[in-house]
């Protein structure tokens, strides 16, 4: 038998022997070095990572009742390459996603693969659409806010939309804006395996992070108030052919903004159709104006912590005054008249003023404005907040005594003055304004929000004195229009004209205002009223009556007594009883 | 003799054993087990007569071992099925629970408008209610009881 040739056999074991080398080589380095990498690419193949958007927070009122929320949504997308027939497309959708045909069309027939046609667009319609099987019609989970009050506190609660980054849901005004960080909670992630087909493989990874929610943001707005003083200030806005006002409901014990209203307003619900970006401004907050009489409480209050002029001191008070090289005139002329303090006050006397201010003196009356808070902000936590415009001491000119003690000549946000009124509520403590209260976690835990700052401005006994001659000026000066029968009213009017950026002041225009406390006792509220150029001009004749609306309501409300009458101060001028 | 002569002559009396087999006996575990070790052990020419015979469960546990096998391939796929079920079954109540929310969002939306102030004084209005736009606020006097607590006002007249 012959032997098969050993180098043959060598030689086919050395073929096969590196043959299975290499096999073997090749499988380690597909098995061992580069596993991960191709385990990692097939998983990526199938692997789908879904973003799991995280509710935002609600905005509640402070029952608790929503004043914004968040509902689920679609966002409705179009691969304009594989959208067969552009127009027919169009003319189907216009109808379902409340847009015109031809604006539709043009998104369709772009030159690319995705186009967004509607976001945020209720369940409903989109459960429609997906029916019809448009061919290049998509759909992406979304959400939509929705302020179910519509036109209620727009201003304060501000809305939702994409930020100049693009980022959707993002709050751009107001509460929204302010409290976005806790309103927007986490997104998260749902990973899913999938088949070629894009079908949820069974058994595969189907693995969950769930979004944390945002947190519920409670305010302290009254939703039925909110609407009577919006209802109140529409109507007095229109009866009295004014351009504009606001309102401030506050509660002088704990700061606490009720409601808070500019006139005109807006629907947050639809915020891309208004054109006019002014109408979202809160100008209780966003806005200075010069306050006028308003602001002579501060003298007042000077004089009275002061000692400046005692209470039963009778100045002949002129109808016109010379400070330095100006020369100031009272609203009404009259002859030189006795007042005493509560007389001015309540008769609102420029001049008399003027002369309270200069027994005061600039660095007492500028120490006081300070302490009433009109040279720095509130601190409110509200965007966009502006400074006051209060000229430090060294820039006080000759006049500035007269002007700044009357209330002109200064700017300050009305919030500002109805803190300064806030503070002569609460004993001559000033607090500070909030308007949220706190905050209700996903858990359904509740976080107060930080309590406000507080500061003594004037005592207890001068905080009565003045809140007596408050009381004296509705029952017997200048704000008799706010009056409520069988209902103690303290308060001040204000007539302030409107400054020229060009230089002085506009003629015959006025901001009309008033601010006043109830009950003048023991207050538990603060309204503040502004009405901007209203045709009656005067803030005792347009301001008072909508004031004294807005208490009637106030009171019936939340059930305020009227507590009891404070005596009449030493007055000159003879008292007739307002009620 | 070569070599490979000789291995086939040593293996040829494994082929096929002569001595022919005993009368089977009851069965049993015990007897299975001691009959069928020594020719599974030994199977060697010298002691063709005493060899034991073939191992005669031998189908016994092809069946019982096949039954198992199919039993435990019928089990995983059964066991497999109930999973896909209960995948398709959280997929149903993932969806299901969705839609509740969905509802339950709608429900909440609706009662927040039909609650809010302005869609009460719209009705309200529709029932021909007049907002009070005067009055004076009545104090009710207080009882003998109670003549240390404050008064509260309790409305007015339109």
């Amino acid at each position: 038998m012959r032997r098969p040739p050993v180098r043959r056999l060598i030689a086919l074991f050395a073929f096969l022997f590196f043959s299975l080398g290499g096999i073997v080589v090749r499988l380690s380095v597909l098995q061992v070095r580069d596993a991960s990498a191709y385990e990692h690419m097939a998983m990526s193949q199938r692997l789908r990572v879904i973003a799991l958007p995280a509710q935002r927070g609600s905005l509640l009122d402070d029952d608790r009742q929503p004043l914004a929320m968040s509902l689920d949504a679609k966002d409705v997308y179009a691969d304009p390459k594989t959208v067969g027939d552009p127009a027919g497309t169009a003319a189907i959708l216009a109808g379902p996603l409340k847009t015109s045909t031809p604006k539709l069309e043009a998104l369709l027939s772009e030159d690319t693969s995705f186009v967004y046609l509607a976001r945020h667009i209720d369940l409903g319609t989109a459960a429609s659409i997906e029916k019809m099987n448009l061919p290049g019609i998509g759909f992406l989970d979304s959400s939509r806010r929705v302020y179910p009050d519509g036109s209620l506190a727009p201003q304060v609660l501000g809305f939702v939309g994409i930020d100049d980054n693009g980022y959707v849901n993002r709050g751009l005004n107001g509460l929204e804006l302010q409290y976005q960080s806790r309103l927007a909670g986490r997104p998260g992630k749902r990973t899913i395996e999938i088949d070629p087909a894009g079908n949820l493989i069974p058994q595969g990874v189907n693995k969950d992070t769930p979004p944390v929610p945002g947190q519920d943001v409670v305010t302290t707005l009254d939703k039925e108030l909110q609407f009577r003083a919006q209802a109140a200030l529409e109507q007095a806005v229109r009866s009295n052919g004014a351009k504009g006002g606001s309102v401030i409901v506050m509660d002088p014990r704990s700061g606490d903004i009720v409601a808070m209203a500019t006139y005109p307003w807006f629907n947050p619900n639809v915020f891309q159709d208004y054109h006019d970006e002014g109408v979202f401004q809160n100008l209780p907050i966003t806005a200075v104006y010069e306050p006028g009489s308003v602001n002579k409480v501060v003298t007042a209050a000077a004089a009275i912590q002061d000692h400046a002029i005692p209470l039963t001191k009778r100045l002949l008070v002129p109808d016109t005054y010379r400070v330095s090289d100006g020369v100031f005139h009272d609203a009404e002329s009259h002859p030189p008249t006795e007042m005493t303090l509560a007389d001015i006050i309540s008769q609102s006397s420029n001049i008399g003023t003027t002369m309270v201010a200069q027994r005061v003196g600039a660095p007492r009356l500028y120490h006081f404005l300070q302490r009433f808070g009109l040279s720095t902000k509130t601190g409110i936590a509200f965007p966009g907040e502006v400074d006051p415009i209060l000229p430090t001491l060294p820039h006080w000119s000759g006049t500035s005594i007269a002007t700044i003690a009357f209330g002109q000549g200064v700017a300050v946000t009305p919030l500002q003055m109805a803190a300064v009124y806030g503070a002569i509520a609460n004993g001559g403590e000033w607090v500070q304004p909030r308007l949220v209260e706190g905050f209700v976690g996903p858990s359904g835990s509740y976080t107060s929000a930080p309590a406000p700052l507080r500061h003594r401005v004037i005592s207890k006994r001068s905080d009565k004195i003045l809140r007596e001659i408050l009381a004296y000026a509705v029952d017997n000066g200048t704000g008799t229009a706010a009056q409520i029968p069988g209902y103690w009213v303290a308060g001040k009017t204000g007539t302030a004209l409107i400054p020229n950026p060009a230089g002085g002041y506009y003629g015959g225009r006025y901001m009309a205002s008033f601010i006043g406390l109830v009950p003048a006792s023991s207050p538990r509220l603060v309204i503040a009223v502004i009405l901007d150029q209203p045709v009656t001009e005067f803030g005792g004749i347009a301001s008072a009556p909508l004031f004294q609306s807005l208490a009637r309501a106030a009171i019936a409300r939340l059930g305020i007594p009227p507590g009891t009458r404070l005596p009449l101060p030493p007055h000159a001028i003879p008292y007739t009883p307002g009620h | 003799m070569s070599a490979p002569a000789a291995r086939v002559a040593q293996r040829a009396p494994q082929k096929k054993p002569t001595v022919p087999e005993r009368k089977r006996p009851a069965p049993g575990p015990a007897r299975r087990r001691s009959e069928a070790t020594p020719s599974r052990t030994r199977p060697t020419a010298s002691r063709g007569a005493k060899r034991v015979a073939v191992p005669r469960s031998t189908v016994v546990f092809v069946v019982i071992t096949g039954a198992l096998v199919v039993a435990i391939m019928l089990g995983l796929v059964a066991l497999n099925a109930l999973l896909a079920q209960s995948s398709f079954r959280i997929g149903d109540l993932q969806t299901r629970i969705g839609q509740l929310t969905q509802s339950y969002e709608q429900r909440q939306l609706q009662a927040a408008q039909v609650a809010s102030p302005g869609h009460l004084a719209k009705v309200a209005a529709h029932l021909g209610l007049v907002t009070p736009q005067s009055g004076i606020i009545i104090l009710t006097p207080p009882p003998a009881s109670t003549a240390h607590s404050s008064g509260k006002a309790v409305g007015g007249t339109p």
